[in-house]
């Protein structure tokens, strides 16, 4: 009995040991497979569950003009107000729809059909700044609803000043990214680095900071310092806005200043723009009427289209036959050749047949100039004597100086979207298209090739790096960059340089680019206009110009060079180079030269032209002050019966022209009275004189009125039907409308 | 059934010491009293031995120091946990002020962009010219004056080197400078 008992145990005993024996070797086969064969894997997938990373956004950087203390762009944290409908309770959502809506901006009906959509997440509105959160956040409470609305952090890029210089600044994404302008350009340095804080959380998910915590601090975007000055900019944009209005140009314009010694943009203007801050709403109203007159399923692609070229930075993006400006350039080569002087004469028969081509020939803009030296031949802007001189230098001289001015290769310039070059190399310019080069067509550069190749004549022949970040600061206000202003290589000698500044300068004061010329500021300047032919071509309807004026001053030293381009003027107006872009060149540097400090150094023919001051009268007895407003050279006229002058027109400091009036007012009568300001556009100088006078008020002349033979007025800065005091100056711009090129 | 006749509450001779009986062939006899045996397993220990072993009398000041060390540790671990929570509380509070502090500079920003477009150079032109009656600098507010030859004027620079004397004594002024 007992012998059974204890083999049963025996058995039972087994059982329970390989039982466990086998339990054991489950233990241990989970225990390797745990430690060494998923323990990487599962450690990794612990330290994720219990170490939860949270991104620490970098700021991005901030954008300033030259000053370093204007600024031009830059990053605040915002809100985004989301709905969560699925736990939104069914009696607040009209309540709610009521309150955001009025708080948005937005319709009711918006806002109820998102609350009332079947979902959990929805946007209502993106990057709405604190005091709408605030508001916001005061309704809730209010209503006492606690769920369903979401507030999230974003990040908003502000642009304070709208649709100022916006080409150049670009703009940035939804996800704070750069899109465009110096934001793409620069978006790594201005993006900076995200860091990272790494915390050990609880069950529930709260932090547990003194766990362990790691924290790698973000690393702030880069601020960029311009070299942009806002003063300049703002004198380009307010002179191209005008430009564009008086001269109908359809195809938008751009003004590019620039340092001609380092190269460094001083200001660089686009039109038509847009707002940085709204980059995806057309401003331009007559493409939005055209967009919307298209049928529905090509107006994605027709809007598409125009944000393009709304976005382009015509300065840097756009090509154009620079037509007569380029002259300065084979002039340079052909003096930097020996091929031709100051003196070197030339005839000007009309026509030019060009050797080689078989009896093909090429005309002058005017009827023949006759024979004139090589300086009136610039300053006629007569195409035979630079076709002469292109076949004098030959296919390779030609390129060689072509490629060495830099027309062959991108600038290089920290803007997005430069244009490739189109052009002819050595063995492909044959006669015709070395002939058609010569004075400037048959080749595409941008503006900023341009202009960087008039610096180099400025500058004493050095070819610059043209450039808009001057440097970048980190957040420590260390400078971790700075543009690199040394030259690129010396295209022509200094002596050239010079000599080709005169010429320049005398072209701008008494050739075709006299429209250009500022009494005293020794400006240095020419004019170009070129046809495009391609959309003469697509659109038969009207021919296609782009005028422009590339000058630089002063002669003496050159500091600033300035290109104007208007792109399609209004061929009824106008479309030559000096009557279109002259005048806006006048506008930009008569502010852009004081702006800098550089003086005006008058010659003594200029000093006997320019205007005078008016002297301080008022409070002098009547007779008292008729000696002394003849005493400075003007004439006297008293509007009144009183023995004291009470008022004066044109006020005390104020310009009056040589030999001028002062309206003396004696009574409070004569003080009321007012007249009208006729239109003093299109006239010669003495008709507009004349018709001053007529309305009883006077005026000062500038642009062309000083220099030129045939003179018409072109603006007046006091609009046409104002009431004015007898007496008031008007101040009326000239040009010479019959100079081309 | 005896009890039952009895008019007690308790039968108390159950409890009386009786003398054991066996019953034998029907009889009940008494049972003789065992002999009562002494286990002798009591060890007596050597005298040195029981007063060493005698429980020591606590001395007022050790108590004191135990008390103290009690009191010490007591303080310690509170202390550390106040730490922590203040700790805690400390932190949640400064990650509280910063995020005030971002939201005020952010707020800050917004200001500043929202003052800055309203202070456009065109705003600020428009309002100097039409509500200050102001002008910008004209050339005829500067005079201009005409330099001859003559007028121009020359710096001369230093003819020579300084004699021995001049060093000497230019030396000797430096020194009393």
């Amino acid at each position: 009995m007992a012998k059974e008992t204890t083999i049963r145990m025996w058995r039972r005993a087994l059982i329970l040991i390989l039982m466990m024996a086998a339990g054991l070797c489950l233990v241990v086969f989970n225990l390797i497979r745990l430690q060494l064969v998923d323990g990487e894997e599962l450690k990794k997938a612990a330290i994720d569950q219990s170490l939860q990373p949270t991104a620490l956004t970098a700021e991005r950087g901030t954008i300033y003009d030259c000053s370093g203390t204007k600024i031009l762009a830059q990053s605040a944290s915002v809100w985004t107000v989301a709905l969560e409908p699925a736990y939104i309770e069914e009696e607040d959502k009209k309540v709610l729809a009521r309150g955001l809506a009025e708080i948005l901006d937005m319709e009711e009906a918006d806002v109820l059909a998102l609350a009332q959509k079947k979902t959990y997440f929805t946007y209502v509105k993106k990057k709405v700044e604190t005091a709408v959160k605030d508001e916001i956040l005061e309704f809730l409470e209010e209503n006492n609803i606690s769920r369903g609305v979401q507030l999230i952090e974003d990040y908003k890029r502000y642009y304070p000043y709208g649709n100022f210089m916006g080409p150049v600044l670009g703009f940035t994404g939804a996800d704070n990214q750069g899109l465009s302008g110096l934001e793409y350009q620069y978006d790594t340095e201005l993006s900076g680095t995200a860091g990272r804080l790494v915390t050990a959380k609880n069950a529930v998910g709260t932090d547990m900071p003194f766990q362990y915590e790691q924290r790698v601090e973000a690393e702030d975007g880069y601020d960029l310092v311009l070299t942009i000055d806002e003063g300049i900019q703002h004198f380009l944009e307010e002179a191209l806005e005008e430009g564009i209005e008086n001269f109908e140009v359809a195809n938008g314009a751009c003004a590019v200043a620039m340092n001609v010694k380092t190269g460094a943009i001083l200001g660089l203007a686009t039109k038509g723009d847009y707002d940085p801050n709204d980059p995806w709403t057309i401003t331009d109203a007559d493409v939005i009427k055209e967009i919307e007159a298209l049928p529905e399923d090509e107006q994605d692609a027709a809007t598409s289209a125009a944000l393009q070229k709304q976005w382009r930075n015509k300065a840097v993006s756009d090509t154009y036959y620079p037509g007569s400006v380029f002259k300065m350039c084979t002039g340079s080569m052909a003096m930097e050749e020996g091929i031709v002087s100051e003196e070197t004469t030339f005839t000007c028969n009309h026509s030019y047949v060009v050797e080689g081509t078989g009896g093909q020939h090429i005309n002058c803009w005017a009827y023949g100039h006759g024979t004139e030296t090589f300086v009136e031949g610039l300053c006629n802007s007569c195409n035979p004597f630079f076709v002469h001189l292109g076949e004098s230098l030959g296919p390779n001289l030609f390129y060689k100086y072509f490629e060495a001015f830099g027309f062959t290769q991108k600038t290089g310039i920290d803007l997005p979207g430069e244009a490739n070059t189109i052009y002819y190399t050595a063995d492909q310019l044959n006669p015709m298209e070395l002939a058609t080069e010569s004075f400037g067509q048959n080749f595409s550069i941008t503006p900023i090739h341009m202009l960087a190749a008039a610096c180099s004549i400025a500058n004493g022949g050095y070819l610059v790096q043209p450039h808009v970040v001057d440097h970048m600061v980190d957040e420590d206000g260390n400078i971790v960059m700075t543009a690199d202003t040394s030259y690129k290589r010396q295209v022509i000698s200094s002596d050239t340089s010079e000599r080709m500044i005169k010429i320049l300068q005398t072209n701008a004061t008494i050739g075709t680019a006299k429209n250009g010329y500022i009494a005293g500021y020794r400006v240095c300047g020419k004019t170009g206009t070129s046809q495009k032919i391609l959309e003469d071509q697509l659109d038969t309807s009207k021919k296609h110009y782009i005028a422009s004026y590339c000058g630089f001053a002063p002669a003496d030293d050159p500091e600033v060079a300035l290109l104007v381009y208007y792109d399609e003027p209004n061929p009824n107006i106008n479309y030559y180079g000096s009557a279109v872009a002259g005048p806006t060149f006048v506008k930009c540097m008569e502010q852009i030269l004081p702006y800098l400090g550089i003086e005006r150094k008058y010659t003594e023919e200029e000093l006997e032209k320019i205007d005078t001051t008016a002297p301080s009268v008022t409070g002098e007895k009547v007779e008292d002050a008729k000696k002394t407003v003849e005493d400075a050279g003007l004439t006297v006229k008293v509007k009144g019966d009183g023995d004291t002058v009470l008022e004066q027109i044109p006020a005390f400091g104020e310009a009056v022209p040589q030999e001028g009036t002062i309206v003396l007012y004696t009574d409070e009568e004569s003080q009321k009275e007012t007249v009208t300001v006729p239109d003093l556009t299109g006239m010669s100088l003495s008709a507009a004189n004349q018709t001053a006078v007529d309305s009883g008020i006077q005026i000062r002349v500038t642009g062309a009125a000083l220099t030129s033979n045939n003179p018409v007025s072109q603006t007046q800065d006091i609009a046409e039907g104002t009431e004015v005091r007898p007496g008031t100056v008007v101040t009326v711009a000239f040009i010479e409308v019959d100079q081309v090129a | 059934m005896a009890l039952r006749n009895r008019t007690e509450a308790y039968d108390l001779s159950l409890f009386e010491t009786r003398p054991l009986t066996v019953e034998v062939g029907g009889q009940t006899k008494a049972k003789p009293a065992q002999k009562q045996q002494h286990r002798n397993n009591i060890i007596e220990l050597p005298k040195e031995q029981t007063e060493k072993n005698r429980r020591r009398a606590l001395h007022p000041m050790r108590a004191v120091a135990v008390a103290f060390t009690l009191g010490l540790m007591l303080t310690i671990v509170g202390s550390v946990v106040f730490n922590q929570v203040q700790l805690n509380e400390l932190t949640t509070q400064i990650a509280s002020a910063e995020r005030q502090l971002a939201e005020q500079q952010s707020v800050h920003t917004q200001l500043q962009m929202e003052a800055n477009s309203a202070m456009t150079l065109s705003d600020v032109e428009k309002f100097a010219q039409d509500q200050l009656d102001m002008h910008k600098v004209g050339k005829n507010q500067v005079t201009y004056i005409t330099l001859t030859e003559g007028d121009q004027g020359t710096v001369v620079q230093s003819a020579g080197e300084e004699s021995l004397l001049d060093k000497i004594w230019s030396f000797l002024q430096g020194l009393l400078a």
